[in-house]
């Protein structure tokens, strides 16, 4: 993960206030099912080992179910697409790879906190657990296929903004 | 955190025959806790007294207390007592548990409830090798591709800390703590 920059002033606190007091879609409850070979692998060895299909993993946003607009100005003129995941205390993603890096062409990816680090705000990128971040911080996956993974085992919930870039 | 040594060829066989196939205390599910959480009072043999960190997990985090966190194992639900066997050179003054999480169970940030210093030490010793999320995070440090039998010491017993599973296989550690 290589830091970017940090665009604290660029978040607004109304989407905190918006994400924090809406649901979202569950997932993997509410999720799409698989629609590509990448995600089928992943989605049934998730099943295999454990979790529960109709369980809330945890919560996603994306423009069709926000008031507002994003529009990462780190970013410009880039094509992208973004998604925001809330989990409250208890929720986890598995270790995964994203499957549309796969397929989309030079993906980028970009992870960014909406909030301060706190202790249990995990961020698993590879071997690594990412603490110590701030608000706004900007970073790029090394490479856009790497293996990651999140869990939440604080009290606030806890609020990230994701982007993929593509040609 | 440190690791000062392998203790595998210590663990016996049939500790981790019974460690991977009995059942174990559900946390928090089967520590009885009181239906209020504000409660923090000593109900019987099977009630639990929370910490401040504990109580703060359950009537503001929202963690579900009668929900499936994590499972352990200590001398009371075990036929064995390993601290007869791996000590660190203080046989009556040592304590065990042992956490196994299941993909997708983890257990809270927080403290240990125990003496801070003068002579209390904590080992940390897992019992399968490191795998992709398996995580263990001590203060800011994450404890990655560690060998089964790796015994790690906490620099401070009362340092914050966790571990979670949103991996693919049983994660299973031991501790061990001894008091001067």
């Amino acid at each position: 993960m290589n830091f970017i920059g940090n665009y604290k002033n660029w978040i607004q606190q109304s989407w905190i206030d918006e994400l924090l007091r809406s649901e979202g879609c569950a997932r993997f409850k509410e999720g799409q099912q698989p629609d590509s070979p990448s995600m089928r692998e992943q989605y049934d060895r998730a099943i295999k080992a454990g979790y529960d299909p109709n369980k809330a993993y945890f919560y996603m946003f994306d423009k069709t179910n926000v008031s507002f607009e994003i529009d990462p100005p780190w970013l410009e003129g880039k094509k992208y697409h973004w998604w925001i995941t809330k989990m409250l205390p208890g929720n986890c993603m598995p270790i995964h790879v994203d499957p549309h890096t796969i397929y989309e062409q030079d993906s980028n990816r970009y992870w960014m906190p909406l909030q301060d680090y706190t202790g249990g705000h995990f961020f698993v990128y590879k071997d690594v657990v990412f603490t110590e971040y701030k608000q706004g911080d900007v970073f790029v996956y090394e490479h856009s296929q790497a293996s990651h993974g999140a869990v939440n085992v604080s009290i606030p919930p806890r609020l990230v903004l994701q982007i993929s870039t593509y040609a | 955190m440190k690791v000062i040594d392998n203790v595998w060829h210590l663990i016996k066989p049939e500790w981790l025959e019974y460690l991977n196939t009995c059942p174990a205390l559900q946390f928090p599910k089967d520590l009885d806790l009181p239906k209020d959480m504000t409660a923090n009072t000593l109900l019987g043999e099977n009630s639990w007294e929370l910490n401040q960190d504990e109580l703060e997990w359950y009537t503001i985090g929202g963690y579900d207390p009668h929900g499936t966190n994590y499972e352990g194992f200590d001398s009371h639900n075990c036929p064995f007592d390993i601290a007869e066997t791996i000590n660190f050179g203080r046989p009556k003054n040592a304590g065990w548990w042992i956490v196994r999480q299941h993909p997708g169970q983890y257990m809270p940030w927080h403290r240990d409830l125990t003496c801070a210093n003068d002579g209390c030490y904590t080992y940390w010793i897992p019992l399968n090798d490191w795998e992709p999320g398996h995580i263990f995070v001590y203060a800011d440090k994450t404890i990655s591709h560690y060998k089964k039998g790796d015994v790690f010491q906490f620099d401070d017993s009362y340092e914050w800390h966790t571990g979670c599973n949103i991996g693919y296989s049983t994660r299973t550690v031991l501790q061990i703590r001894t008091y001067d």
